[in-house]
């Protein structure tokens, strides 16, 4: 049976027509449905879909109509009522409490607001934050296609009143113990953090916390902050503010590797710091850093353990080694490598998190040589087409960056097409390890993992039925602390087979370990 | 209390300028309301709305139903001043900046080297904001139609052919078989043809043509459909087809015929997009449909 209703002269938005239409769709005996303004064409579609009844005729073009077939007058009615409850939803939400739409009004209900985080597309993103700066309000700027020109005007202005400007493309930031954006569940503590770097500064800060540690601030500067045409004006001022700040009692410094000229100037600010500065400038210059006075890290682990030791009074050493030991490691990396197939060689690294991807190539590349990638160590390294295109030799990809976030969230939010490439390369015969990391904590995925492990799953049965064994190796980025919990993460990956590291850098060396353990054949040695 | 808009489509001001006018509240939806006057239909906006054809936008508005303003009330326009004395709601545009959303006042346009390669990004939008009851599928290879793009898509090759002959009376015949067909209140057919004019107009300023030879062509094709389809979208294809266009459109248009970068292209394409269920989408499949048809007849490589 067909049923119509109609709602004469009735205007609804697109969004609450669609909800309609897709729900209606999944109601248990309804078989076709059809929802939409009452248009000649709309009425031809239900005629060519069967849908057609002769009160048809009466529907005009600005009319609402619902038309379903069911199978009996019950689900009829069943489908009519959710269409109503549906309706109805939409003019409760009109009625809903009012959510201060504009900065002055939000002043208006709290005048000591003193922190923002704008998150609007980039082009009206400078004016925002001009507002907040005005009005003595440090900001948190998570948009990104922000200009050079403009970025360097608003830190300019924030710093000459002292305010942070933290961004643009700022994801990561703790605030007097208030985690903003994508932040982790850590403890309390003294160790302050400033940083260039979004999951560089969640791997640093959940490391500190699962040593026992705590953080006092995190402060993020966005990742073009140490650029030439910026100068370091916030990493300044970050540095400025943690030497003040009577709770911290450490610092450490995150970023890629500075401009030059910038490097020096911030290592300068450090070096005149009362407190011990840890530097991670990741795959930077160590003799620089250390030429300074100033602790350096090999690795965003390593600068946990050394920022550790420096507030314990130990002598901060290079932590380059494994949680499970030396041996252990290598065993299971000669067992891993034994279980593949003649021509398994190269290693896939698939990450959620930039500074991540970026980390494990530098530990890498040594070894490597070559590590094609959407953002590559070495411009001949680039890899075309990386999100449409196959992975090629030893491939990195970065599901961050631009190429793959266009119009979709970003990858920490929505990790499916990671996940795809994950079984996608499973099929390579000469794929032989699958690297990937799992970023959990506010702002995430509720459960990456879940994502993650089916992934794992499936391109381990591709191989297995091809005759070949898959590694894969995997870190978690997180905390217990955090909503979707590390321990749960672990256990998840873990069920799938995969081996999970406990940072990002003993999951990059683990890797190293079972390359090493691969042999060459008939196609020739792998290349490192 | 007087709202002050903060930016106006040029061509509302000018009309508002005019004189003194009434009509009354069309339809009202949490961020837009829509109001009936003598010389069309213009919006309001909340602040964070891309500016479209004949319309303001207000910042630090309530959500319009909590005003509250219904449909019906009266509506009075005086000076530079709207208002709708029923809920004490008045909105002045002399403090309002001015954009011109008109296709033809893009200075500059051009069409660049690598023209198939930017509409291969703008596809590249348009599938990862696909949804199975849009009209991407009419853009997108090897993609399944749905029954909207089932009907539609013998249709367009006459509408391709209407406007290669630049031949009036085929458009206004033509337009009406493409529009209203669709979900939403802008059925999804009348927005792939908003899209549609935007791509052919802009293709041909880039080439030169004066406006006196494209908008009798777009005028016809949205006078066709409008007779066809719900008021509302009746009165945004009107806009339409005198070569108006949303904020985010004219940027995406001045990003697709220009040398500007890939990413600022599909950022540009990405808020385009974004609009409403599938109404962006749509535009865009429109987009590069009038493209594709009529790029010298050339098809993607």
């Amino acid at each position: 049976m067909i049923k119509l209703t109609v709602k004469k002269n009735a205007y609804f938005d697109s969004v609450t027509l669609m909800i309609i239409s897709k729900d209606l769709k999944k109601l248990e005996g309804v078989g076709e449905a059809l929802v939409g303004m009452g248009t000649d064409l709309n009425r031809e579609i239900a005629q060519n879909i069967g849908l057609y009844t002769p009160a048809f005729d009466e529907v005009t073009a600005n009319d609402f109509f619902v038309a379903v077939q069911c199978e009996s007058e019950s689900d009829a009615d069943a489908a009519m009522a959710k269409v109503e409850e549906l309706l109805n939803k939409k003019s409760e939400s009109k009625e809903a409490a009012y959510y201060p739409p504009t900065l002055e009004r939000a002043l208006q209900v709290d005048p000591d607001l003193n922190t923002a985080v704008v998150s609007v597309p980039g082009k009206f993103a400078a004016d925002v934050v001009q507002d907040c700066l005005d009005r003595d309000i440090n900001v948190m700027l998570f948009s990104d296609n922000v200009t050079i020109d403009e970025e360097r005007a608003l830190k300019q202005y924030a710093a000459s009143k002292e305010l942070l400007m933290m961004g643009p493309d700022c994801g990561t930031a703790i605030i007097n113990h208030v985690p903003l954006a994508f932040a982790n569940v850590v403890k309390s503590g003294p160790i302050g953090i400033v940083a260039a770097s979004g999951t560089g500064t969640q791997e640093v800060s959940s490391i500190i916390d699962q040593l026992g540690g705590g953080v006092s601030q995190v402060i993020g500067t966005g990742g073009r902050d140490l650029k030439k045409e910026i100068g370091g004006i916030m990493m300044r001022l970050g540095l400025n503010a943690l030497q003040n700040d009577p709770e911290t009692k450490v610092i450490v410094l995150v970023s890629k590797p500075p401009a030059k000229e910038i490097a020096t100037e911030i290592l300068q600010i450090a070096a005149q710091a009362q407190k011990p500065v840890v530097v991670s400038f990741i795959g930077g210059d160590r003799a620089e850093v250390e030429s300074f006075g100033l602790t350096a890290a090999i690795s965003l682990e390593d600068a946990a353990h050394k920022a550790m030791a420096l507030l314990n009074d130990q002598e901060p050493k290079d932590f380059k080694g494994f949680a499970m030991g030396e041996t252990a490691a290598q065993a299971l990396a000669e067992s891993e490598a034994a279980k593949m197939a003649k021509g398994q060689r190269w290693v896939r690294g698939f990450f959620t998190g930039g500074t991540l991807c970026d980390e494990a190539m530098k530990l890498l590349i040594g070894d490597l040589q070559h590590i094609y990638s959407n953002i590559p160590l070495k411009p001949e390294d680039q890899l075309q087409d990386a999100r449409t295109g196959a992975s090629f030799e030893h491939t990195f990809l970065d599901f961050g960056d631009d190429e793959f976030t266009v119009g979709r969230p970003h990858p920490m939010i929505d990790p499916s097409l990671r996940a795809e490439r994950v079984v996608t390369d499973a099929s390579d015969p000469a794929c032989a390890i699958i690297m990937a990391d799992c970023v959990i904590g506010y702002g995430s995925h509720p459960d990456p993992a879940a994502d993650l492990a089916d992934a794992i799953v499936k391109a381990k049965a591709i191989a297995a039925d091809e005759g070949r064994y898959l590694s894969v190796v995997c870190a978690i980025c997180g905390t217990e602390g955090d909503p979707q919990s590390l321990s749960k993460t672990r256990k998840k990956l873990e069920g799938a087979g995969a081996l999970v590291l406990p940072s990002n850098a003993q999951a990059t060396r683990f890797v190293q370990l079972i390359l090493k353990n691969v042999g060459g054949d008939d196609l020739g040695a792998p290349s490192m | 209390m007087t709202e002050q808009a903060r930016k106006i489509c040029k061509r509302l001001h000018r009309y508002m300028l005019l004189g003194p006018a009434r009509g009354r509240v069309h339809s009202v939806f949490n961020h837009a309301v829509n109001l009936q006057l003598p010389f069309g239909l213009m919006s309001v906006l909340t602040g964070g709305n891309c500016l479209r054809p004949f319309s303001c936008t207000v910042s630090g508005l309530k959500p319009f139903p909590q005003i509250p303003i219904t449909e019906g009330m009266e509506v009075q326009i005086s000076g530079e001043t709207i208002s709708i004395p029923a809920a004490d709601f008045h909105v002045s545009v002399s403090q309002a900046v001015d954009y011109d959303l008109a296709v033809d006042a893009m200075a500059n346009l051009f069409v660049p080297i690598d023209i198939q390669l930017r509409l291969r990004h703008l596809l590249g939008v348009i599938e990862s904001h696909a949804d199975p009851e849009d009209l991407s599928s009419l853009v997108l290879p090897d993609t399944k139609h749905n029954a909207y793009a089932e009907l539609l898509a013998p249709r367009l090759p006459t509408l391709k052919a209407a406007l290669e002959e630049e031949d009036v009376l085929a458009c206004l015949n033509t337009a009406r078989e493409i529009s209203g067909c669709g979900v939403g209140l802008t059925p999804s057919s009348d927005d792939l043809l908003a899209g549609y004019m935007a791509g052919y107009a802009a293709l041909f300023y880039a080439f030169g043509r004066l406006p006196a030879r494209v908008l009798p062509l777009t005028r016809a094709l949205a006078q066709g459909a409008a007779k066809h389809t719900t008021d509302l979208s009746a009165a945004f294809l009107l806009q339409g087809g005198e070569g108006l266009v949303s904020e985010d459109m004219i940027q995406l248009l001045f990003s697709l015929f220009s040398d500007v970068s890939h990413p600022t292209l599909t950022a540009n394409a990405a808020r385009v997009a974004a609009v409403g269920a599938t109404s962006g989408n749509d535009t865009l499949a429109g987009l590069v449909l009038a493209i594709t048809h009529h790029y010298g007849g050339k098809q993607f490589d």
